[in-house]
Parts: structure tokens; C-alpha cells; sequence
């Protein structure tokens, strides 16, 4: 018996008990295969061991702690409390609030900017008009003619003038 | 059985539409195989019956989810094990908070200590198990969690290959492979008990049927 034939009666033995022909068969075979005798019989204790465990326990209201808790019908106070402060909502209902609030703190700020904007605006108006103010208030200046020929004028009321000693002696 | 076929199928989708007469039926055929896979996954009993419960409430929560493309009980095995897979890697996160709860190898996610303390076990436990079955529950334990899993749901004669390799989310012969290396490690861990039919120092059971492993299944 090959290595394959042995794993396939072995698959079946650990989903099913053999059939009455089956089980002649196999014994024709192990009688041939000695060697796979004491492996198979291991396999098949083992195959035992694990089909005779015991159940483990289960509560015996078990199946109603399981509706009661998918009920959808259970009384508010039944379903999950209020946590810090807000009520359960479903998470629909939950997501629109928050969008709410996001768009609401959304707005309070852009009308907030907006204000600080307008403030801003008011401020350099009333400076502008001061300035405005103070420069038509500036005495008028003479016209710019006037100024042609400041510089020479200027520098010649700077010099000491000199006596024309020559020019007097000569009108006298 | 065509997916189609499974009686089960069709009760998920009455429950789908709202019929709670077909939800309790599954429920009350299910919850024995859910909570034998989940008690010996993850070991602790309370702990375990939450599991158990959340496993259901997950089923009704999803019920719009489930498409008749494979049977019910695979998507439901399915669900079993992935919230046990869940709470182990929650363990290996947070091993402080579950002092009662083994402790779990971090890679293969097997439960390395005994998980009933036979030296002080708590009264329930210590009438639940015997010896050899305490044994059992150890080696199965200190199997990696897929090796585990893999015998675990072959133990449901109901679950074939394919069931299996689907909720494992593997290929059939790696299944088969997994058992088969799963079985190898039992046969290592029991071997006193396979050769004999009673473990060593113990007293062997009076049902004469338990003590001669030669005897060939009826």
C-alpha cells in the first residue's frame, strides 16, 4: 500500500466510520502492510479521543440572552446607555449631527473673519480721512514760478556782500 | 450540498427579512458546535459564552451581508473564528488584562499552559473534566491556532474539506495538510494513552468501550 492510499483511508476514517466492506477491504490491506497496522490504530483511538469529547457547557437560557440581545424592539433602557453625556444614536442620526456641527462651527467662524474683515475696512477708512483732512488743512504754497530761480536768490542772500570801493569813488 | 439547498441558507434568508422564528432555529441549532469551537480556541469558559453569544449577534447584525454563495454553516464557522482570533490577539496585546486567560504564544497563537488548573481547579471545572480529557484539551492547546482550528471544525463531520479550507481561508490540500500535522502532534502528546488505552497513574474509566483503543469504531 503506498504512502497516498494509506492518507485517503485515513481522510476517511476521521470524517466516518467505514463501511462493512470497506472495513474487509482495509483488513486485507493491513494484513499485507503490517507495518501501517499500529499507526492505524493509533488513528483511529485518536479519531475517538476527539469524537467522544464532551460538549462543552452551555448556559441553559442561552438562545434567549441571544434574542433578547438582537431584539430590536428592546426598550431604550435595554440597548446601550448614555456615554459622556449623549444619547445612542444610530449611526446614521450620528453622522448627520456631526456634519451639523461641523458645518455650524464652519459658519461661526467665516462670519467671525467676515466681521474682523469689515472691522479692518471701518479702520483704514477713518485714517484715510485724517490724512485727508490734515493735508487740506497745510498752508497753501506759493506758486512754482516763484521757486525758478530759489537757488541763486538763495545762496546769494548767504554771501557777505563786498563794498565796491571802486564804484562809489567813481559816482562821487 | 449546493449551497442553494442548504435548509440553513434559507432560513438565513427569512432571517434576513426579519423572521426571528427562523433566527432561533439557528441559533438553537448551532450554539452547541459554536461554543465547542470557541471554548477549545480560546481556552476560558466565561469568556468563552461571550464569544459564544457575540458570534450570533454578529450573524443577525450582518444578516444583509449574507449571499447564498456558500453554505450557512461555513459563514458561520467563519465568523466563530475570526472573533476568536480577535480575543487571542487581544490576549497577546494585552496580557494583563486577562490574568485568567492562558497565556498565548505570540506567533502561532497556541495557549501554552494547561487551561484547567487541575492543581487548584474550580469546582465546575474539576467535575467537567477527567484526566484524559483534560489531557486533551492540553495538547489540543498547545497546538498552533491553525492546526487547532483545522481539527477542530474536521471534528464537525458535518464541515467537508472544502468548508474547511474556506473558512481557513486556505487551499484544500494545505487543509489537509494542517490536520494532518495537527493529528501527528495529538498522537506525540497522547501516546501513552493511543498505545495502552489508559493514561499512566490513572484509573482506567469502567466503560470497557473507552479502555481498548484497538477496538475498531462500531
Amino acid at each position: 500500500m503506498n504512502h497516498n492510499e494509506f492518507e485517503k483511508w485515513l481522510e476517511t476514517i476521521q470524517r466516518r466510520p467505514l463501511s462493512p466492506a470497506e472495513q474487509s477491504q482495509l483488513d486485507d490491506v493491513l494484513a499485507r502492510n503490517p507495518d501501517r497496522r499500529l499507526l492505524w490504530l493509533q488513528e483511529i483511538a485518536l479519531t475517538r479521543l476527539l469524537v467522544d469529547l464532551p460538549d462543552a457547557p452551555l448556559p441553559p437560557d442561552f438562545t434567549r440572552r441571544v434574542l433578547t440581545a438582537t431584539d430590536p424592539t428592546a426598550a431604550p433602557a435595554s440597548r446601550a446607555p448614555w456615554r459622556f453625556g449623549w444619547p445612542h444614536l444610530p449611526r446614521p442620526a450620528l453622522g448627520f449631527a456631526l456634519a451639523g456641527l461641523v458645518v455650524l462651527f464652519g459658519g461661526i467662524g467665516f462670519l467671525v473673519q467676515q466681521h474682523r474683515a469689515q472691522s479692518h475696512l471701518v479702520i483704514s477708512v477713518a485714517d484715510l480721512s485724517r490724512q485727508i483732512e490734515l493735508v487740506a488743512n497745510a498752508t497753501d504754497l506759493p506758486a512754482v514760478q516763484v521757486l525758478q530761480d530759489f537757488e541763486a536768490i538763495y545762496h546769494l542772500s548767504q554771501t557777505q556782500p563786498l563794498a565796491d570801493d571802486e564804484l562809489l569813488a567813481a559816482l562821487q | 450540498m449546493a449551497p442553494e439547498q442548504d435548509p440553513d441558507a434559507r432560513l438565513m434568508l427569512r432571517v434576513q427579512r426579519g423572521d426571528r422564528a427562523a433566527f432561533e432555529m439557528l441559533v438553537e441549532k448551532y450554539q452547541q458546535p459554536v461554543m465547542n469551537l470557541v471554548y477549545r480556541m480560546i481556552g476560558d469558559l466565561q469568556e468563552s459564552e461571550d464569544l459564544c453569544q457575540n458570534v450570533f449577534i454578529q450573524v443577525h447584525k450582518s444578516a444583509h451581508r449574507y449571499r447564498v454563495t456558500a453554505r450557512f454553516s461555513t459563514w458561520l464557522y467563519t465568523i466563530a473564528r475570526n472573533l476568536c482570533l480577535n480575543e487571542l490577539r487581544r490576549r497577546n496585546r494585552h496580557p494583563a488584562e486577562s490574568l485568567d486567560a492562558s497565556p498565548v504564544d505570540q506567533e502561532n497563537y497556541s495557549l501554552h499552559h494547561q487551561l484547567v488548573d487541575t492543581t487548584n481547579p474550580s469546582p465546575p471545572d474539576a467535575c467537567l473534566l477527567t484526566e484524559l480529557e483534560e489531557r486533551i484539551h492540553r495538547a489540543l492547546a498547545a497546538l498552533p491556532e491553525t492546526q487547532r482550528t483545522a481539527i477542530l471544525l474536521c471534528r464537525q463531520q458535518d464541515l467537508s474539506y472544502e468548508q474547511i479550507a474556506e473558512i481557513l481561508g486556505c487551499s484544500v490540500s494545505a487543509t489537509k495538510s494542517l490536520i494532518h500535522r495537527a493529528r501527528e502532534s495529538l498522537r506525540q502528546w497522547l501516546k501513552p494513552y493511543l498505545r495502552t488505552g489508559v493514561w499512566p497513574g490513572v484509573t482506567p474509566p469502567a466503560d470497557p468501550s473507552v479502555a481498548d483503543p484497538a477496538a475498531p469504531p462500531k
